[in-house]
């Protein structure tokens, strides 16, 4: 089914609930193609002709799911930002594939220096709410706050009330859906393109494999900048007639919202990245029987190699059946899918194909027997375009039809692959896959750095953790935390190293390149002084946030959260309150972590729990 | 069955209201409904409860104490208001104990302790309130959990299951109470054992210790299946407080079985730390089985029952461990009935010196 055919058929079940998002907001199929129709009319209004693209980024779930609808209904390319993008990146990207019109939050303008006359901002509840109170009140609104509305998403939608929708009759299979920014900081963004073809196809593979249909309920609260947030998200649930539900953000810190919404909102299916479920095996305790209602089928594990151990254990934890995705960008989704039926399941291997072609080869591309370690190659509908504006590199990875993924497999004697490790150096950092390329790109343009590498080491909760190891020619940079405050400036804050190493120089091997073994070594002899802290339990609680955060000790206080300190996110969450259970030598409960809101709080808890102790 | 029908005509208005009036007003007008039916019937009960909760959530959420004055100042008032209460009534005939009291001091007991390990996040005042003011479980239990409580509520919806099996177990609760207990165990078996002539006084009273634990137990699983049927019917799933006690093999078993939600919480808040201070369980089953005791009513009679459970408890130690055996089965029902039934036989009687004239009869020792 395509993306006309689509639009044709959701037409007939208006009432139909596309979308439950925060606030219990609901968007029924006649909302959404309503709003679709008039973003026809915006699209033209901006003079967009079908193959130009769109950039949108937003924290405005709603508006992406929209504009990203509509545009693949018009014809447009859509590119998706992150919105915790950086200025360079993002220059860099624009510079690349130069987009007709820029649909984003009010703060990317500046930040980013984009074109007014090219923008437009998702301002949805403000605008919207002071127009409705001015009218409530009988007050006419004053010219700035029209002339504001109509600039901004999806207030300026109102202009084109009741209007037919100005689609073209099809869309074109070959025509390019979207392009996804996969690495590159600077200089040479990697472009991702996906046909029509592409998408549509993988989407019908999906619903197959998930088992889908109008009944589902998808809960996918993952990150709709990367593929598996919109495509496994509002796209899927489209495509199948079917209701995305995102009603919170992904939060580890509130982990019971998940819990609590299997239940609440009858799901079906739920997403998961190997992180997330790092965090359920930590904190199950009283939520064991979350995933227990007669409604919900599997958890659906994508974006990173799942680890047997903690795949088993959760599984144990909570009684409940975990489905793993192997794929990669270039690949929309998926492309090897371990379950959710009993011949394709089994734990520890990313299980079988589906829809596509595999084969595993050696370094002279003969094709290996069972058992036999080589690269893993992928052909079928679903394999991307090609990287946009990158023909040597399209050259290299795509040869045949075949698509070369990097990945080292193998195929056991009942047929099921695993992967094995990695031809290229790409990072798998809390499912994020990271090229250290482009960290090391950055570190270099700091001042008094000579020689840097980025590496990734094995890790219990991130599945590995970046490690950049830094050669200074000056006593200046040979500071971690300046090293950080630099680093956080310019890079998204899954792409900032979890540790940072000074070294005197590089060993290298005979070509000239930096050993990877040695460095390795250094990172596990490497102490961190979290283990030797001193001092009372709030100064060692400093002490911890201040590594583990990698700022200054002096800005860590007994109030700091992750509201009002850098460096604490959801992820290093986590790995704080590890390391004072470590440190300390206690357990904390599944509420007690919840119920942890800053350094005075964890402090509290402590006491109480070393007293009882 | 007044109170059960006053408890219905609040609890039916309620439950049309919680599913007609947004999801953020339910906890406030379920805590309205709950207060008014207090005030109505117990507005003494009422005070007490309100004081409590508010007490209680301000002085543990409090950071002027240390956590140890916080649990030990929590404990030590909620036991003494209803170590007063039970002392009164056992004292004073015209004193009426506080509807319900006995479970919300046991609910806000778990809640405190629950607070001070650090298992219970004290997050909101309203939650705390909704937890002590649901009319459901109000009068006479089961002794729901706070978290449990929370859980449901954040997972609450609208969910047809849950309505036909509460109407389900309404039905039945209902059937216990009056078909099971008021009228075959209350009425016709007393009917036919007051008939039976003074040369079958063996037999008319152990029938009669037989016929007071049965109808004890339909009576309250009723009231149970009532309460859980109502809770349902709100969204919320409340802990069971029997699972068929009298197909227990042997008086431990038993007390995991019957009236599960007081024999729970007695195992983790008394059993436990007693049994691990003094690593000697039996000391523990001894205190724990002298408080259900004296929970129930202050008095000798109850004191020696709970120290008789204790003994039966022991004893299941020596009970036979061939659970493939009908055989052994039967005879193990068997003695766990009559020995609940007899032991029982201390409580059912008006003064201690009538339970042992009856206790004599029994085992045939006048």
């Amino acid at each position: 089914m395509n993306i006309s055919e689509l639009f044709k058929k959701v037409h007939e079940f208006p009432k139909r609930t596309f979308a439950i998002l925060e606030d219990d907001q609901k968007i029924t199929y006649g909302d959404i193609i309503n709003t679709a129709n008039k973003i026809s009319h915006l699209f033209v209004s901006f003079g967009l002709q079908q193959g130009e693209k769109v950039l949108l980024s937003s924290t405005d779930k709603l508006a992406i799911a929209e504009v990203t609808l509509a545009a693949y209904r018009f014809g447009l390319t859509v590119i998706l930002l992150d919105f915790n993008s950086k200025k360079g990146r993002v220059k860099g990207i624009i510079e690349a594939c130069k987009p007709s019109l820029f649909i984003v939050d009010p703060n990317l303008l500046q930040e980013w220096n984009l074109e007014t006359d090219k923008t437009l901002l998702v301002k949805r509840s403000k605008v919207a709410k002071s127009v409705v109170f001015k009218k409530l009140f009988n007050k006419a609104a004053t010219n700035e706050a029209v002339e504001d509305s109509l600039k901004s998403f999806p207030a300026c939608l109102k202009n084109f009330e009741g209007l037919q929708p100005v689609f073209p009759k099809e869309v074109s299979e070959s025509a390019i859906a979207y392009i996804m920014y996969t690495s590159g900081s600077t200089s040479e963004p990697k472009g991702v393109m996906i046909t029509h073809a592409n998408l549509f196809s993988h989407l019908e593979t999906l619903k197959n494999v998930y088992k889908m249909d109008a009944a589902s309920k998808i809960l996918n609260v993952l990150n709709p900048f990367h593929a598996d947030g919109i495509n496994q998200g509002p796209l899927l649930s489209f495509y199948c007639g079917s209701t995305w539900l995102s009603p919170f953000g992904l939060d580890t810190t509130q982990l019971e919202k998940f819990y609590f919404s299997i239940y609440k909102y009858e799901i079906t299916h739920a997403f998961v990245v190997p992180t997330l479920l790092a965090f359920f095996e930590k904190l199950h305790l009283g939520f064991e029987d979350s995933f227990k209602t007669s409604d919900f089928k599997f958890l659906i594990s994508v974006a990173a190699q799942l680890d047997a151990r903690l795949w088993q254990s959760v599984m144990d934890i909570f009684k409940v059946k975990i489905i793993n995705v192997y794929g990669l960008t270039e690949t929309v989704n998926g492309s090897i899918y371990c379950g959710p039926e009993d011949s394709n399941f089994k734990v520890g291997t990313i299980g079988k194909p589906v829809d596509c072609e595999v084969k595993i080869v050696d370094e002279n591309g003969n094709e290996c027997l069972s058992n036999e370690k080589g690269e893993l190659l992928l052909k079928g509908t679903h394999i991307m375009l090609g990287y946009y504006n990158n023909a040597e590199e399209n050259k290299q990875i795509i040869k045949d039809g075949w698509l070369h993924t990097g990945d080292i497999a193998l195929k056991d004697e009942d047929g099921f692959y695993s992967i094995v490790g990695r031809k290229k150096s790409m990072i798998n950092a809390g499912g994020f896959r990271i090229q250290p390329e482009e960290i090391e790109e950055v570190i270099l343009t700091m001042e008094g750095v000579d020689a840097c590498k980025v590496i990734g080491v094995p890790d219990p909760i991130l599945i590995e953790k970046i490690i950049a190891f830094l050669k200074v020619d000056r006593i200046i940079v040979k500071d971690e935390v300046v090293c950080y405050k630099f680093l956080r400036a310019l890079l998204e804050p899954e792409k900032v190293p979890s540790q940072i190493i000074f070294v005197d120089d590089f060993q290298r091997g005979i070509s000239g390149k930096i050993m990877i073994e040695p460095l390795k070594n250094l990172a596990l002899q490497t102490k961190t002084l979290t283990e030797t802290s001193i001092g009372s339990n709030l100064e060692i609680l400093f002490q911890i946030a201040a590594n583990v955060f990698k700022v200054k000790p002096e800005e860590v206080s007994a109030t700091s959260s992750s509201i009002n300190l850098a460096g604490w996110d959801s992820m290093n969450n986590f790995i704080y309150i590890t390391t004072i259970e470590e440190r300390f030598k206690v357990q904390f409960s599944t509420s007690e972590i919840m119920s942890m809101k800053n350094i005075q709080d964890i402090d509290r808890i402590i006491t109480m729990k070393l007293k009882n102790v | 069955m007044s109170e059960l029908l006053i408890v219905f005509l609040f609890a039916i208005p309620l439950i049309f209201l919680a599913w007609m009036i947004p999801q953020k007003y339910v906890l406030n007008v379920q805590i309205a409904f709950t207060s008014l039916f207090l005030l109505y019937t117990s507005y003494w009960s009422f005070f007490i409860l309100a004081g409590i909760t508010l007490l209680n959530f301000y002085w543990l959420k409090s950071d002027r104490f240390s956590p140890s004055l916080k649990l030990f100042g929590s404990i030590s008032i909620l036991s003494l208001v209803l170590v007063a209460a039970k002392v009164l009534y056992s004292i004073n005939d015209n004193w009426i104990l506080p509807l319900g009291m006995s479970y919300y001091i046991f609910r806000n007991l778990h809640y405190t302790i629950d607070v001070s390990l650090g298992k219970i996040k004290q997050d909101s005042l309203i939650n705390y309130l909704a937890y002590n003011f649901f009319l459901p479980v109000l009068i006479i239990g089961p002794i729901n959990k706070y978290n449990d409580f929370i859980r449901d509520w954040n997972r609450r919806r609208f969910n047809k299951d849950f309505i036909s099996l509460g109407l389900e177990r309404i039905l039945f609760g209902t059937a216990k109470i009056f078909i099971l207990g008021n009228y075959i165990f209350s009425y016709k078996v007393s009917v036919y054992l007051n008939a039976l002539p003074t040369e079958y006084l063996w037999h008319k009273t152990y029938l009669e210790s037989l016929r007071f634990i049965f109808n004890a137990y339909y009576q309250f699983a009723g009231y149970s299946d009532i309460a859980i049927g109502l809770s349902l019917l709100l969204g919320f799933r409340i802990n069971e407080n029997f699972n068929n006690p009298f197909w227990s093999t042997n008086m431990r078993e038993f007390w995991t079985r019957y009236h599960m939600s007081l024999s729970g919480f007695c195992k983790d808040y008394i059993y436990e730390p007693i049994a691990a201070y003094f690593r000697k369980p039996i000391v523990g089953v001894l205190i724990t089985m002298l408080i259900i005791a004296l929970w129930h009513q202050i008095n000798l009679q109850y004191l020696i029952w709970g120290a008789v459970q204790t003994i039966g408890i022991y004893l299941a130690r020596y009970a036979p461990k061939s659970p493939n055996n009908k055989l052994t089965d039967i005879i193990s029902r068997f003695f766990v009935i009559n020995f609940f039934a007899i032991s029982c036989v201390l409580v059912s009687n008006e003064s201690l010196e009538e339970a042992i004239v009856k206790l004599k009869i029994i085992f045939l020792l006048n």
